[in-house]
C-alpha cells in the first residue's frame, strides 16, 4: 500500500520519538503533508506550500487553519523557511540513521535525562550515563553554537566602528573569505563556494537589496512582449478575469505561455487558470529551485491528462456513434426489455391476487426511494379501474 | 492538484495504522483511495455507550481541497446513531463535511468531531425532517444542501 505511487512516501511517524515527529511535521505543508514547497505567509503568520493554498483559496478565500479571512494577494514566500525545509531533508536521514544505531540513540539519551537528574542528588550509580548524556550535549552545543560564535562575534580586524558600505570587502563570518558586503548574502547562500562572477538575477534574492534602484529592472518591462519577458527576471502573472475574457484572448494569453490552445473555451480557461497558478506558485520557490517554463509545461501537461483521466474514471462512457452501438447491443436491449416485461407481469398477477392491499403497501412505505412507492400507487390504481 | 489525494491519504493511512488512530476509532477498510471504512465508539459515559457506528469515506480527486463524503453505515450489522443531527439513512448534518471543511482536516479529525458531537448529544432522536429527507435524499450527502442550525449539540 505504501509504495503504491513506486515511491517511498515520507512522514513525521517514521521517528518514534516524539520531539522529532513534531519537528518533522511543523516542516511540512497542513494540506498535503509534504515538505513545504516554496513555503508561503498567509497575513495570519500560517504556512503553506505555494501551489497548495493557491488552489485552496481558489476554492474558499480563507486560512485553512484558523479561518480567518486571506486572500492570493497576501501569499508572502517565506526564504528562511524554505531554508529550514532544505536543511531538515538533508538532516533526515542522517538523524534516522543514527536513531536505528544500537549505541547511545538520541532519542534514548533525551528519556534519560530527567531520570538520571533526580538520581544524581543521592546516588552516583548513574554517573556513567549521566556523564556520557552530558558530553553527547556539550559537543551538540558546540557544533550548533559554531557558526552563530562566528557570526556574532567581529572579525580579527577591529573596523567596527564606521559601517561599511555595499561595495567594501568584509569578512565572511563563516569562511573568513573577503566578499563585497553586497555579495554577502549570495555568498552565504551559496555556502560560501563562489562562482567567479555572481550574476544571479539581480531582480531577486537578498543579494538585491542593496542594488535594486540603479539598473535591476526598470517596471516598464514587465508589460512587454513575450519574447522579451524570458531574458528578464520572470515576474507573477496576475490575475485574469476569466468571465469577461473573449475566447481569442484566452488564445492569446495561451500563445504568449507557449501554451497548447486546443479545447472548447471551458478547457482554455482552466489550462491558463491552472497554468497561472503553478507559474506563479513556482517563483514561491528559491531562484536554484525553480523551475523552468519548459518543465513547467510539462507539468501542466501531465496535471491536464490526470485531469482528463480522472474525469474519465468518473464518468460512464458515452458511446460516439449511437446508432452504431444501437445496433451492435441490440440483442442485450431486446433481452432487458424482455425481463421488464415479465418482472411488471408478474406484480400485476401478484397484486391482482391480494386486491384488497391498501394503496401503498408496506414494502413500499419501507423502501427508501421516492421512486418505487410512487409506481405501486400507479399500479393499484390500475387494479381498481 | 490532482496529484495530492492519493499522497496526502497515504500518509494519513500510515498515521492511523501507525497508533495514531485516535481512541475508539478503527480503519476497517481501505484498500483503495476512494472508499474507506472506519468504525467509531465513543468512549467514556454518553448515551451510545457500548454502541458500535460505522463510517463511510469517500474521496474526490480533489481531495483535501474538496471535504470527503462522509456517512454512517447502514446494514445489517451498522445502524446510523440515534442523534438529532444524524438522518436514518446515515448522513449527517455537520458544517465540517460542509462549508466548513478545510483542507487541514483529514479522516482523523472528522473522526474525533464526530466522536464529540455524539458524546455531547443529551437526547436520543432523530432530526426533525428525517422521514421528508430520507424520501429525498441524493445518494451523496454532498448534494444536499444542509442548513445548520444547531450549535450545541
Amino acid at each position: 500500500m505504501n509504495n503504491f505511487l513506486g515511491q517511498e512516501v515520507t512522514d513525521p511517524t517514521d521517528f518514534g520519538d516524539d520531539k522529532l515527529s513534531k519537528l518533522d511535521a511543523s516542516l511540512r505543508c497542513p494540506i498535503c503533508k509534504e515538505f513545504l514547497d516554496g513555503p508561503v505567509n498567509l497575513n495570519c503568520g500560517h504556512s503553506f506550500c505555494s501551489l497548495c493554498i493557491r488552489g485552496s483559496l481558489q476554492a474558499k478565500t480563507e486560512c485553512p487553519c484558523c479561518r480567518s479571512h486571506a486572500l492570493e494577494s497576501h501569499l508572502k514566500k517565506n526564504l528562511a523557511l524554505e531554508e529550514s525545509v532544505i536543511s531538515w531533508k538533508a538532516a533526515r536521514p542522517v538523524v534516522l540513521a543514527a536513531m536505528t544505531r544500537p549505541s547511545s540513540p538520541p532519542a534514548a539519551a533525551a528519556d534519560d535525562e530527567r531520570p538520571t537528574k533526580k538520581r544524581r542528588l543521592n546516588t552516583t550509580p548513574s554517573g556513567s550515563g549521566s556523564s556520557k548524556r552530558s558530553s553527547f550535549a556539550s559537543t551538540g552545543n558546540g557544533n550548533a553554537d559554531t557558526p552563530i560564535e562566528l557570526a556574532s562575534s567581529p572579525p580579527p580586524h577591529d573596523d567596527s566602528s564606521p559601517a561599511p558600505s555595499p561595495g567594501d570587502l568584509v569578512v565572511c563570518p563563516a569562511c573568513s573569505k573577503r566578499v563585497q558586503l553586497k555579495r554577502l548574502n549570495e555568498h552565504l547562500d551559496r555556502n560560501c563556494k563562489d562562482t567567479p562572477v555572481p550574476r544571479l538575477e539581480p531582480g531577486k534574492g537578498l543579494g538585491n537589496f542593496f542594488t535594486r534602484p540603479s539598473e535591476s529592472n526598470p517596471p516598464s518591462s514587465s508589460s512587454s512582449t513575450a519574447s522579451k519577458s524570458k531574458a528578464k527576471p520572470r515576474e507573477p502573472i496576475a490575475k485574469f478575469s476569466y468571465d469577461a475574457m473573449k475566447v481569442h484572448h484566452i488564445k492569446a494569453a495561451l500563445a504568449k505561455y507557449d501554451l497548447p490552445q486546443t479545447g472548447a473555451r471551458e478547457a482554455l480557461v482552466v489550462r491558463l487558470q491552472h497554468w497561472v497558478e503553478i507559474y506563479n506558485a513556482n517563483l514561491d520557490r528559491r531562484e536554484a529551485l525553480q523551475h523552468s517554463d519548459a518543465s513547467l509545461r510539462a507539468e501542466l501537461k501531465r496535471w491536464e491528462d490526470a485531469q482528463a483521466h480522472l474525469l474519465a474514471k468518473g464518468k460512464t462512457e458515452v458511446p460516439e456513434d449511437i446508432g452504431a452501438y444501437e445496433d451492435a447491443h441490440k440483442a442485450d436491449f431486446a433481452d432487458l426489455v424482455k425481463k421488464a416485461r415479465a418482472n411488471s407481469l408478474k406484480a400485476k398477477a401478484q397484486s391482482q391476487q391480494q386486491p384488497n392491499t391498501p394503496a401503498i403497501s408496506k414494502t413500499a412505505s419501507q423502501s427508501q426511494t421516492a421512486v418505487s412507492p410512487l409506481r405501486r400507487i400507479d399500479e393499484d390504481v390500475i387494479v381498481v379501474d | 492538484m490532482a496529484a495530492i489525494a492519493p499522497r496526502r491519504l497515504t500518509k494519513e493511512l500510515k498515521e492511523l495504522t501507525m497508533g495514531e488512530c485516535p481512541a475508539g476509532v478503527q480503519l476497517l477498510q481501505s484498500a483503495d483511495f476512494e472508499t474507506w471504512v472506519l468504525s467509531l465508539e465513543v468512549l467514556g459515559e454518553s448515551l451510545y455507550k457500548g454502541e458500535v457506528f460505522a463510517l463511510r469515506f469517500r474521496f474526490e480527486p480533489q481531495y483535501p481541497i474538496a471535504s470527503p463524503e462522509v456517512t454512517f453505515i447502514v446494514d445489517d450489522k451498522f445502524k446510523a446513531p440515534i442523534h438529532p443531527h444524524v438522518y436514518s439513512n446515515g448522513h449527517i448534518c455537520a458544517s465540517i463535511l460542509g462549508h466548513e471543511w478545510s483542507p487541514v482536516l483529514g479522516v482523523a479529525s472528522v473522526c474525533i468531531t464526530l466522536q464529540s458531537m455524539l458524546a455531547s448529544c443529551k437526547k436520543r432522536e432523530r432530526p426533525p425532517d428525517n422521514d421528508r429527507y430520507v424520501r429525498t435524499a441524493p445518494a451523496s450527502p454532498k448534494k444536499s444542501r444542509f442548513h445548520y442550525d444547531d450549535d450545541t449539540v
